[in-house]
Parts: C-alpha cells; sequence; structure tokens
C-alpha cells in the first residue's frame, strides 16, 4: 500500500518557550544566558545577538552562577546533574551526578545554591502536589531531607542569607516558612487568608530580606525573617497577580512584573515612589537582575525576554518565535495560518495577540513584528473576560507585494468587529497598512486567497464569508486602494475555502458541499460541482499543478474528492479525516493531515499515494505549507527534493521532515552560509523555471482510475453515480436500463483487488450513501457488503421475474404520477 | 513597546485618493484668487510673454489683468455691445476681439487705441485669432460663416460660408499661415486651407462644437463639444483618433498645458478636467465653485485664469521651484519650535562619561487617550462630547465608545450622569445610528445606556425626550430598511430572470449569480 520506504524523521524548527525558566546574567553582565529546546544559549546583551549554544545532556531547569569562582556557569538538569562551564570561553568543565535516588514520583524541578555553596535541591511530588527541599553538600556528598513543604510552583522557594545564616524561604498558600541551613531552625509566618495565597518568593542573596507576593497583587517585603516578630511592609499597587519580583544588588529597590503587563520597580527607601514601563503587550512571567545592577531580564509569556536597564529603558529584545500566549482562561488562542513571504524568505506566523510575526527559518530566528491591530493590548481585569482583537488570517501574494489580514473580536457581547487589511511592503521594509475594510461580510471571514501574480500583474483578492457570499477585491490602477470588484454566490450556501489554479485563470469556491468553479477574466460560474451523497462541508479546496493541473482536490471531514476538471467527473475518493492539506507549488503532490496524526503525500494523478506515515501523533495540526527550495535538494526526502514541507502545531512549535543525513547538520546553517540573496534565484523564478520545464513531459500511461472507468463503458450505473442528481433524467427511464445491466452483470464477475484508493462509482448507488460521516472502516464495511451482493447467484426463478419484469412497460408510473399531480393542483 | 497607542478615528473616515505626481503637480499652484465681473466670462487668453497679463472678455470690455497684483492693467471699454473672444497676438502687443457689433475691433495693448475695425460680418463674431504670419486675422461669425482678413487693409482676404449654424469656435494651426478651422453649432468641425479657398476637411463631431483647439505641433485637431472630446488627425484625413468623455456635462473650452502635454477641458459641471496627451488618460481634476466658460493658460502653466458663469475668474500662478520665487517661510508648531529652541540650547558634555542617559521624549497624546490611559473612562466621554459639540467630529466619538466596548468601560463610563448630558448622548446617537459604519457601535452603547438608566428615565424629562426621538429615528430606519429590501428583491428578480433566460440554452447548470452594491445599507 505505501510506495515509499524512505526514512524521516520530524524534526523541530521552531518554536518552544524561552521564558520557562529564568534567565541567567553572566558575572561580567555581558551575556545572558537563557534555557531553551534541548540546550543554553548564549546572547549578547549589547546586540541581542545569539553568541553560542552549550550542549547539555538532558533537559536544565535552573541556571545557577557559581557563588566562589566568579568565572563558572552552572546547569542543573532534570535527572540530577550539575553541568559546569567556564563563562569566559563556554567550555565544558564538568559534570557532577548528585546521589538522590528519588522515588518515581519525584521529580527534579529547581536548585538552590547558598554563597556557602549549601546546595538544595527542590523536588516535586507529582502524587501529593507538593514540593519537598533536600539539603545536599557538594563537598561531602551528605544529603539531608528538609522538614518544610512548599506548594507547587516556579518560583515557591529560595535560597537567601544573613550576616551569618543561610536560610531556605518556602511558600504554602498562606504560610511563608524560613528554615535556618545550619542549625535547621524553622519558623513560619501566616497571612491574612482574605489576600489570597502567596504566587511567588524570592530572597535577597545577601541581606536579611524576602518578598512574598499573593494573588490580589500585594508585595510583602519581610525584614528580620528568622524571628517569630518578622517586620512586613506592604507595597500594593499591582491589581492581578505577581508573577516574580527580583530585589537589587544593595535592596534599594526591587522590579516586579505580573499579568498588567507591566514592570513596576519600587524604592525601599519609604517614599513608595515607583516607576513604570506599560503596555508591554504580554504578561510578565519572570524576573533577573544582573550582577552589576544595570539591568534586568524581563520574561515575557510572548517568548520575549526585554533586557530593562535601571533608566527604565527596553535597550535589548531577546525574541523568538512569538507565541499568541493564553491569556484568556479557558480559551485557546487562535493560531491563524502560515504563509510564505518570498521577499523576506520567512514564515507568516501571528506573533502576540493583534501582530504578526515574520520569521526566517533559513536563520532559525525571528525577524520583525507588524502590529495589524494597531490597539492596545487589553490585560485580563478581575471579573471582565477581556477581547483582544486577533488576527484570524492572513495571506501573502505570490510575488510578496501585498499582504492581507483578517482581524476580529468577538466577545459575544457586543457587534462582532471584522476589518480586512490591505498591507503593501514598502522599501523602508515594513509593511504598510494601504485599505481597511470594516466588516466586510457582515459577520466572519472564512477565508481569503489572493491571485497569483502571473505578467498581467493583477492584484486580486477573494474572500468568503458568512454573509454566504464570496467577494473580490481589486486593486486600482493608479494608487494603493483596494475596492469591491464583485459579489458572487450560490444559492444561500455559505463559502468556505477558495483557491485560484496556478495559471489563475479558474478559482474554485467551496459552497459547504458543493464544488463551484469560477473563471477569473468572466467572474462567471463555469461549472457547479455535488457528488450525489454529499453533505460533508468542503473544508479545504486545492488546484492540482503540473502534471495534475486538470485535477481539483477538496477535502472534507472525512474524505478528499479528487474531481477532473475536463470530464467533470470524481476520479477518485480517499477516506481521510483531514485536518489541514496543502499543494506543493513545484510539483503536483499534496500532502494531508490527519487527525491521527499521520503525514499522506499524494498526488492527484497516480493511484497510491506517495507517503503515508504516522509520525505526528499527539500533535494538533494547526496548518502546513510547502516552501520551495532554491536547487534541488538531493538529501532530502524524496518528494521533499523541491520544497520543503513545514508543519505549524496548535501550540505554534514548526516541524519539518528530515533524513537521518540531513538531521545531522542544520537544515540552515546561519554561521557558515549566510543567506546569499545574489546567488540565488526567488523561490518564485524556480518556480517559473519548473513549469516551462515541465510542458516538453513525455506521455504518460492511462491511469488507472480511466482504466476502471472505460470498464463500465456505457453502463447505466455509471452514468447514474457520475451525473448530478438534479441533472438525471426521470428515474422512469432508467429502470429499465439499470434492470438490465443488473442481469448482464451476474455473468461477467470482474472482482477488482481490494486497493487503497477506491473507485467511487458502484459504491454510491448500492450503498445509496445516506451516512454522512462515513470513516474509512465503515467504506471498507461497505466494500465487503457490495462484493456479498454481487457474488451471490441469483436462483432461476428470481432470474425469470427480474427478466419479466425487464419487459414491463412503465409508462403506467409516469401517468401515475401526472395524475397525482393534477389533483394536488387542483386542491 | 512602551508606548500608548492612541485611538485610530480614521477607521470610520473616507479613504483619500493617493497623491499621485500629477496632483503634486497641479497642487503646486498659489491659492486662487477670486475676481469678480458683471457677466458671464466669455474668453480668457494670456499674454504669452513676461509678465503674463490676461485678457479677459466679460460684457462689454476686454479687461487685461497683472497675474502677480490681479489689479486691473489695461481695460478696452470701445464697444457698445458685447464684446467676444479677446485674444493676443502671438508678441503680446495687440488684442483683437470681435463682439455683437459684428465687427473685429484691433487693439494696441500699450496705448489701448483701437487701430483697426472688420466689417463684413452680418452676424456677432464670438472668436477671433491672428494667424501665424501675423498679418491676418481669423474670425468665426454668428452669420454662419468663418472669414480671414487681411489687418493692413481691413479686407476679406476668405470668406466661408460652408457652415449651416452659427460658427461658435476656431482655431488656426500654429504650423502653416495658411490652415485655420472652424467649429460650428451644425455638430461640423471644418478645415479651410486659404490657397485654394476651399474647405479641406469636413469633420463631424457629433454635437454642437464649443471649442476647437490644435495640438502643439498642428497636427492634431481637437474639438469638444456636447460631453465629448475628439481628436481628429489633420495630416490623415480628418480620421478621429479617440474619443473621450471626461465630463458629465456640455464641455465649453479647451486650452493646451504644459508645453503640449496636458489638455485642459472645462465644462458645466464645475471642473476643469487635466487629460494626458500621451495616453489620453485623466490626469487630474480642478474643482470650481460655477459652471466654467473659459480656461486661459500660459503655455508653461505659469498661470492659470479659469472663469465661470457668475462672472468668476479664478487665477493662480504656479510657484517656482529653481529659487526664483519664494521660498516658504518655515512654520513651526509650538511643539517644534520648543524642540528646535532646546537642541540650540543642548549641553554638550565635554568627555566621554562611562555612560550617558538621553531625556525621555514624552509621548503627547490627546485629552481622550490620556483619559483612555488612566482608566477615567467617563471623563474621557466627557472630553470626546465636548469635542463633538464644538468641532462636530462624530468620528471621535464613536471610535472611543466602540474602545470602551472593547475595554469593557463603556458603563462605567455612562454611569452618573445627569438628565442633561444624558440627552445630549441620546441625541447623538440618534443623529448618527443611521450612518452604517457608526451603527453597530452605538446599537451596542444604546443598549448598555438603557440598561443603566432603563428603571430611573422617566424621571430625566430631557433624556426622555431624547430617548423617544431615538425611538422614532430607529423606526424610520427600520422603514427605510423595509423599503430598501423589497427594492432589493424585486431587482434580484429582474437580474435572475434575464440570468436564467441568457443561459436557457444549456440549461444544465442550475444556478443563479447576483451582483450587488457593497455594502448594503442596514
Amino acid at each position: 500500500m505505501i510506495t515509499t520506504q524512505e526514512e524521516f524523521k520530524l524534526k523541530r524548527v521552531a518554536g518552544g518557550s524561552i521564558t520557562e525558566h529564568r534567565p541567567l546574567f553572566s558575572s561580567d553582565s555581558l551575556y545572558i544566558y537563557i534555557i531553551w529546546d534541548d540546550g543554553v544559549r548564549q546572547y549578547s546583551l549589547k546586540t541581542g545577538k545569539f553568541v553560542q549554544k552549550l550542549e547539555t545532556p538532558n533537559e536544565v531547569v535552573e541556571l545557577l552562577s557559581d557563588p566562589e569562582d566568579k568565572n563558572l556557569l552552572h546547569g542543573f538538569t532534570s535527572a540530577g546533574e550539575l553541568l559546569t562551564w567556564k563563562q569566559d570561553t563556554g567550555f565544558f568543565e564538568n559534570k557532577k551526578t548528585l546521589a538522590l535516588k528519588l522515588s518515581s514520583e519525584k521529580k527534579i524541578v529547581g536548585l538552590h545554591l547558598s554563597s556557602h555553596k549549601n546546595a538544595v535541591v527542590v523536588v516535586e511530588d507529582t502524587e501529593k502536589q507538593i514540593q519537598k527541599f533536600i539539603k545536599y553538600n557538594l563537598k561531602t556528598n551528605e544529603k539531608e531531607n528538609l522538614t518544610v513543604i512548599g506548594q507547587v510552583g516556579k518560583f515557591s522557594s529560595s535560597v537567601g542569607s544573613s550576616d551569618k545564616d543561610e536560610y531556605l524561604a518556602t511558600i504554602h498558600i498562606y504560610n511563608l516558612r524560613v528554615v535556618n541551613l545550619n542549625s535547621s531552625e524553622k519558623f513560619k509566618h501566616s497571612v491574612n487568608h482574605e489576600w489570597g495565597s502567596f504566587t511567588c518568593v524570592r530572597s535577597h542573596p545577601k541581606q536579611n530580606l524576602i518578598a512574598t507576593c499573593d494573588q490580589s497583587g500585594r508585595i510583602l517585603i519581610w525584614r528580620d525573617v528568622m524571628s517569630f516578630q518578622a517586620i512586613k511592609t506592604l507595597h500594593h499597587w499591582h491589581k492581578l497577580p505577581v508573577s516574580d519580583v527580583v530585589f537589587t544588588g544593595q535592596a534599594s529597590s526591587f522590579y516586579s512584573g505580573g499579568f498588567e503587563t507591566v514592570i513596576v520597580k519600587w524604592w525601599l527607601d519609604g517614599s513608595q515612589s515607583r516607576d513604570f514601563i506599560s503596555n508591554t503587550g504580554a504578561s510578565i512571567k519572570n524576573m533577573a537582575i544582573s550582577p552589576d545592577n544595570k539591568y534586568v531580564a524581563v520574561g515575557m509569556a510572548d517568548n520575549a525576554i526585554h533586557i530593562v536597564n535601571s533608566q527604565m529603558d527596553i535597550e535589548q529584545t531577546i525574541q523568538h518565535v512569538s507565541t499568541h500566549f493564553e491569556d484568556r482562561p479557558g480559551v485557546k488562542p487562535i493560531v491563524s495560518r502560515m504563509s510564505f513571504d518570498p521577499r523576506t524568505k520567512a514564515l507568516v506566523v501571528n506573533g502576540r495577540s493583534g501582530h504578526v510575526q515574520f520569521y526566517s527559518v533559513e536563520n532559525q530566528s525571528y525577524m520583525f513584528l507588524v502590529d495589524v491591530v494597531g490597539e492596545n493590548y487589553l490585560n485580563q481585569q478581575r471579573g471582565l473576560d477581556m477581547v483582544n482583537t486577533e488576527v484570524v488570517l492572513t495571506a501573502m501574494s505570490s510575488d510578496g507585494n501585498w499582504f492581507a489580514t483578517v482581524e476580529e473580536r468577538d466577545d459575544g457581547l457586543s457587534h462582532l468587529e471584522c476589518r480586512l487589511k490591505f498591507w503593501s511592503w514598502d522599501w523602508q521594509h515594513k509593511f504598510k497598512l494601504r485599505t481597511s475594510i470594516e466588516n466586510p461580510h457582515q459577520g466572519r471571514v472564512n477565508d481569503i486567497a489572493f491571485q497569483p501574480v502571473l505578467g498581467d500583474r493583477v492584484n486580486r483578492l477573494i474572500s468568503t464569508g458568512m454573509n454566504a457570499k464570496f467577494i473580490t477585491w481589486c486593486k486600482s490602477e493608479e494608487d494603493s486602494l483596494w475596492t469591491l470588484e464583485f459579489v458572487g454566490k450560490l444559492d444561500n450556501l455559505i463559502p468556505r475555502p477558495v483557491e485560484f489554479s496556478s495559471d489563475t485563470s479558474l478559482f474554485a469556491v467551496g459552497f459547504e458541499s458543493t464544488l463551484s468553479v469560477w473563471e477569473t477574466s468572466a467572474m462567471e460560474m463555469k461549472s457547479c460541482l455535488t457528488r450525489p451523497d454529499a453533505s460533508e462541508q468542503i473544508n479545504f479546496v486545492k488546484f492540482g499543478n503540473d502534471a495534475s493541473s486538470r485535477y481539483l482536490v477538496a477535502a472534507s471531514n472525512s474524505k478528499i474528492v479528487i474531481w477532473d476538471l475536463i470530464p467533470l467527473q470524481v476520479v477518485k475518493i480517499i477516506g481521510l479525516k483531514v485536518v489541514w492539506l496543502a499543494a506543493n507549488p513545484m510539483n503536483d503532490h499534496m500532502a494531508a493531515f490527519t487527525e491521527g496524526g499521520e503525514l499522506v503525500v499524494f498526488s492527484p494523478s497516480e493511484k497510491a499515494p506517495i507517503c503515508r506515515r504516522s509520525i505526528l501523533s499527539g500533535k494538533k495540526v494547526s496548518s502546513a505549507l510547502y516552501w520551495p527550495h532554491d536547487e534541488v535538494q538531493s538529501n532530502a526526502v524524496e518528494w521533499q527534493r523541491l520544497a520543503q514541507l513545514y508543519v505549524m502545531t496548535d501550540n505554534q512549535e514548526i516541524f519539518t521532515f528530515v533524513t537521518k543525513n540531513e538531521e545531522n547538520r542544520d537544515l540552515f546553517n546561519p554561521v557558515e552560509f549566510p543567506n546569499n540573496e545574489g546567488k540565488t534565484a526567488t523561490p518564485l523564478a524556480a518556480f517559473v523555471a519548473k513549469q516551462t520545464l515541465s510542458q516538453v513531459k513525455k506521455l504518460e500511461p492511462l491511469p488507472m482510475w480511466k482504466q476502471q472507468v472505460n470498464s463500465y463503458q456505457g453502463s447505466c450505473l455509471k452514468m447514474m453515480c457520475e451525473t448530478p442528481s438534479h441533472m438525471l433524467p426521470p428515474m422512469q427511464m432508467l429502470v429499465g436500463d439499470l434492470v438490465n445491466e443488473y442481469l448482464t452483470a451476474q455473468s461477467s464477475s470482474n472482482e477488482k483487488p481490494q486497493e487503497f484508493f477506491k473507485a467511487p462509482e458502484p459504491m454510491e448507488v448500492i450503498e445509496g450513501s445516506s451516512t454522512d460521516s462515513e470513516s474509512e472502516e465503515e467504506g471498507s464495511k461497505v466494500r465487503q457488503k457490495r462484493r456479498k451482493v454481487k457474488t451471490k447467484k441469483l436462483r432461476p426463478v428470481e432470474e425469470s421475474t427480474l427478466q419479466s419484469v425487464a419487459k414491463l412497460k412503465f409508462d403506467w408510473v409516469e401517468m401515475l404520477f401526472d395524475a397525482v399531480e393534477i389533483t394536488s393542483d387542483e386542491e | 513597546m512602551g508606548t500608548f497607542k492612541p485611538l485610530n478615528t480614521k477607521v470610520f473616515t473616507k479613504a483619500e485618493p493617493e497623491l499621485s505626481d500629477e496632483a503634486i503637480y497641479w497642487k503646486k499652484f498659489t491659492a486662487p484668487a477670486i475676481l469678480k465681473d458683471f457677466g458671464p466670462i466669455d474668453y480668457i487668453d494670456v499674454n504669452p510673454n513676461d509678465p503674463y497679463h490676461f485678457a479677459v472678455t466679460c460684457s462689454v470690455r476686454v479687461q487685461i489683468f497683472n497675474p502677480v497684483t490681479k489689479a486691473v492693467y489695461k481695460s478696452l471699454t470701445r464697444f457698445k455691445e458685447t464684446a467676444y473672444g479677446g485674444k493676443f497676438r502671438h508678441d503680446g502687443k495687440l488684442i483683437c476681439a470681435g463682439g455683437d457689433e459684428a465687427e473685429v475691433k484691433l487693439f494696441d495693448v500699450g496705448s489701448k487705441n483701437l487701430l483697426r475695425i472688420f466689417k463684413g460680418h452680418d452676424g456677432p463674431v464670438h472668436r477671433c485669432f491672428f494667424c501665424i504670419n501675423n498679418s491676418q486675422l481669423f474670425s468665426c461669425s454668428d452669420d454662419k460663416s468663418a472669414a480671414v482678413w487681411d489687418i493692413a487693409s481691413e479686407k476679406i482676404v476668405a470668406q466661408y460660408r460652408d457652415h449651416t449654424d452659427y460658427v461658435r469656435a476656431g482655431a488656426v494651426s500654429p504650423v502653416s499661415a495658411d490652415i485655420v478651422v472652424s467649429g460650428s453649432y451644425d455638430k461640423k468641425v471644418m478645415m479651410f486651407d486659404t490657397r485654394t479657398n476651399e474647405v479641406a476637411l469636413t469633420l463631424d463631431h457629433g454635437a454642437p462644437v464649443e471649442s476647437v483647439i490644435f495640438n502643439k505641433t498642428g497636427s492634431i485637431i481637437i474639438s469638444a463639444g456636447g460631453t465629448d472630446i475628439c481628436f481628429w488627425d489633420a495630416l490623415a484625413g480628418g480620421k478621429l483618433l479617440s474619443r473621450i468623455t471626461p465630463h458629465h456635462k456640455t464641455i465649453t473650452c479647451l486650452a493646451m498645458a504644459s508645453d503640449g502635454l496636458r489638455l485642459l477641458s472645462g465644462g458645466l459641471d464645475k471642473r476643469v478636467r487635466v487629460t494626458d496627451m500621451t495616453d489620453l488618460q485623466p490626469a487630474h481634476v480642478l474643482n470650481y465653485p460655477s459652471p466654467i466658460l473659459s480656461i486661459g493658460i500660459e503655455s508653461n502653466d505659469k498661470v492659470l485664469a479659469v472663469g465661470m458663469v457668475d462672472g468668476l475668474v479664478s487665477v493662480s500662478r504656479k510657484i517656482e521651484e529653481d529659487g526664483k520665487g519664494k521660498t516658504p517661510r518655515i512654520r513651526y508648531t509650538l511643539r517644534e519650535w520648543r524642540k528646535r529652541e532646546q537642541k540650540l540650547r543642548e549641553f554638550e558634555p565635554l568627555q566621554e562619561a562611562d555612560t550617558t542617559f538621553t531625556e525621555k521624549e514624552r509621548q503627547m497624546m490627546s485629552n481622550i487617550d490620556r483619559y483612555l490611559r488612566s482608566y477615567r473612562y467617563s471623563k474621557a466621554l466627557d472630553v470626546a462630547m465636548a469635542m463633538y459639540n464644538t468641532k462636530r467630529k462624530a468620528e471621535s466619538v464613536v471610535t472611543l465608545l466602540q474602545e470602551l466596548i472593547r475595554r469593557k468601560g463603556l458603563a462605567t463610563a455612562l454611569a452618573g450622569k445627569d438628565d442633561h448630558e444624558i440627552a445630549k448622548i441620546l441625541k447623538f446617537f440618534s443623529k448618527h445610528i443611521g450612518n452604517f459604519e457608526y451603527m453597530p457601535t452605538l446599537i451596542d452603547a444604546t443598549n448598555t445606556l438603557i440598561d443603566i438608566y432603563g428603571e430611573e428615565i422617566n424621571d430625566m424629562p430631557m433624556a426622555l425626550d431624547a430617548c423617544n426621538n431615538l425611538l422614532s429615528t430607529i423606526h424610520d430606519e427600520e422603514q427605510l430598511t423595509v423599503k430598501l429590501l423589497e427594492l432589493q428583491g424585486a431587482m434580484e428578480m429582474l437580474k435572475i430572470a434575464s440570468d436564467s433566460h441568457k443561459l436557457a440554452p444549456n440549461s444544465k447548470n442550475d444556478y443563479s449569480v447576483t451582483t450587488e452594491e457593497f455594502p448594503s445599507t442596514l
């Protein structure tokens, strides 16, 4: 069944959070270390650029600087290994595995190092949902379980020191517990329950100071915690829970941040004065301060780390794939589909709320954000469900000159806001808003597609919407305004997918279960394709490229239907629960992703799939696209030699498929081979060149479907299958032929072998096709049933009865119908 | 980052077309000065020589104006009846003019002396021109004839009586002294050759001809009449090259501009259209307050004078770019001026400091934005309503309302208002709720307002009044919507009927396609 047996693997290209863990500044305050993916990455503070990657055997959970030797950097892994690097060279020094002997339900989540090298390992008990702490002597390897507990959370414990003693501070709901690490003396401080539970604790490394934050947004500064009468001062500005807080070196001030998207600097001189950086666009997850107190690194929910200087200016931003974080509890953020920008060679994905980001796959780096909605980000407020305007659809014209976005805000209470925006590429390397159309479809917009730009430079976009219409928008000649050109509809069916053919002469719009093909130049519907049993809404429509340009592929929830546009017939039906369908612009391949994480690469003109593998199980595909290679990649997977397939999951991680050879080296290595624009033609140029070559193709053998159809030549059955129901002749004219045919079919049993792609014709009629969502299993059951019916021998009596029925005249049926009509008319 | 994005009121404002190079060119004229005369401005001619005086023919005189001072330089008043078509000689020293007296008069510009009177026409003379050799005159008259005169002897050289109606337009060839063209109300344009004394060409314009001119090289005759402008090839036997319809009312006058690269046409639709002569595409539009009768433009666009039916003459001059003209004075806003002053006084550190900090520039924002930023929604709404009362800027109020809905702060903003304020807000709603763009926002806002004040509104007499007004407005809107929907239904039925008729031969496709205006109201 599966033809290609080439080995390939899934590889993550982009995505994943860099703000899960606190970053760490180097001791000279020139670099910052960040835990991302499978290693530790070093970035320069001056330029914000990536410097080097420090390899780690396991996932790092904590980065620490050595309290004694300033040149050492420690990383603590989830396997209990303490890794050491030299900061100035980046060389790996040694690895020390801590002998912890933990039971299986316990998980290492962090490590604290006091200034006297007392290590405290933070262990999370996954069953009891609490944190436990193990004191570990790094020199003698002695360990001691501390008898305090902490709540589950990233920042629910901290190690500090006073003049002579070192202590561990932990929080558990309403309690702050402090343990003296030298004498094991314990102190417990409680707060009023009305304030809500604690969210984080941070102690000053040198002074006897602890800051705790709670759900109500209050920050308490505790002094003299190693006594039962601790002094606490209240700092209250935040309205929402505070995520993290950090003291400056001399404890003259501290920084805090939470869900308000505001970075606050507090002064501890009793003045209660504050400095702010507001409208940062995302909530704050963690904070770290540099050893010289000049900079604070603030980890944001949108996967950025801002470097803030002491004047409260954002000096530098380290940004990875800008994630569209979940800000409304229980509402999954919308992830728009990927587009491909041929000019900047970037994947275009939506970034943080209301923004679209350009991500360079070649350099594996974030490029820039475009603010699409132009509104202030509204953070959540207590008791209110704040809804921000989000980018739901993007489309990029094939030459990269135009970019269209659809943004939407629906809070369920007020009117839906929906805007279609057209952006043009500006010479200043920014996208500039040219046209904004308010509420183009009086409701949601389902899909947008640009007409591919060929020689004639027509700029046209089609949008489909919930008002059961599709609209074509055209750019006016003299200026850059986009105006309405044509409104089309098909009864009152709601159009969803829209797609242009590669030569732009046709476009297809899927109206619920009906597929319509329109001519672009005349804006006239050429054909309306409906299968007799079609009741499923079509989600994807793709025209075949290259050798398959006569085929039109439509995918609904449970199957892919391939139409031949010349005789207007169904060629084949593939039973797949498709969640995404991508077409390769360089050849006639298409890639379908199924609900179960299966990847199926196929060509509409070929019988068998090129590749079929369950490679994405457990991941939810949100979109995929083919990225045209500049030149043929001979190392790549067979079906990826001309274009690389990229998949984005619903948590904005981008994957691709690589062979073993490719995996060893980076797909695109930015250091050795910077993106050399002058050397290679654009992907579009490669595409055009490919087309001219393909025009002198040798004749291909008659495809299988054709042979199958030919074997049914002249059959009444075939006509009933292939003709849409509204075009069939009256039933009484068909009955005679059908019975005759059925009798002749008895003599010749033309059983076909079981195939992956099944021919649609006979199945449809016999089954009666009443099932709406026929899955693959159901389909095979039906086939078995059909075979049974066919092979069943008729008894002579039955046969003679049928013969006599065939000879009968059925005119009386018609007369009867006429009579009924007349009587009903009279009524 | 870290900056507050101000409210975007552009969402509700109409898109303005982008400035093309052509538009920028035509905007580089000084603000038009308006001169007022007594009757319709029949003809304007600009002296081709510096300082480009222009002659305005109106009622019983020809006045020559200075384009810089806009003052009358000379006034030629030796007419008993209405004068027509005052035209300069190519050197600008003489001027000829026709009139209801059926004579062509020749004046010396400097001394205002009447030098010659050409008698011989039987009807009023509307247009007269100096031929290229400067020794002959060409005149077009209502006696259905056109004539060529010898200036020295005041004698008719040739008279053409081929037209069958008033001859109201004419032109002389810019390259040949023997070729003249006349346009008549008999819808014909005729080209005469004085060497043969015969009609060389007859061109059928299709409408009474109001104006005829040659292009710069004399190879194309351009005639205007009705709403059409026709381009005829003067060399290839009068072939119709093109026909354009730039105006939607009668075109009254034509003029060549930009050294023959642009054609200006004025019409009764109060517009002057600029047409690109290279591709005959519309390039620009100039709007005027009244229907236009005459255009005078210097061949390099130095002076543009447009005459209108109610006696207005609009004069503007091209601003010189190469430093000859006035350099525009730089106008600073207060903010810019302060910034500049500050820059001048800026402290320059003598040595490199370890770290230098620049002063943070404060973000300038409107009062509305300032209140929004500090979550003072009620105050923001008050400011917006006050601004609406003075400046009538509805879009800023609607944008604010939309932003408040977005921020879930509309209820806060509307609460705690007194009768008078609520009445004002309701009045605003009822005035603008019919606007298609504002409607969704205003409906949401009205709902919120009713939620808050539904109970107390009976104790608020003014607000109650305004509420009733709003109710009747909504009722009217509903009626209108129903009527429009009925109309749409009727139209769609016709459309479908015509479509199905068209598709009858291959009726296997059962579908209907409708095109409709978008967005439909309500």
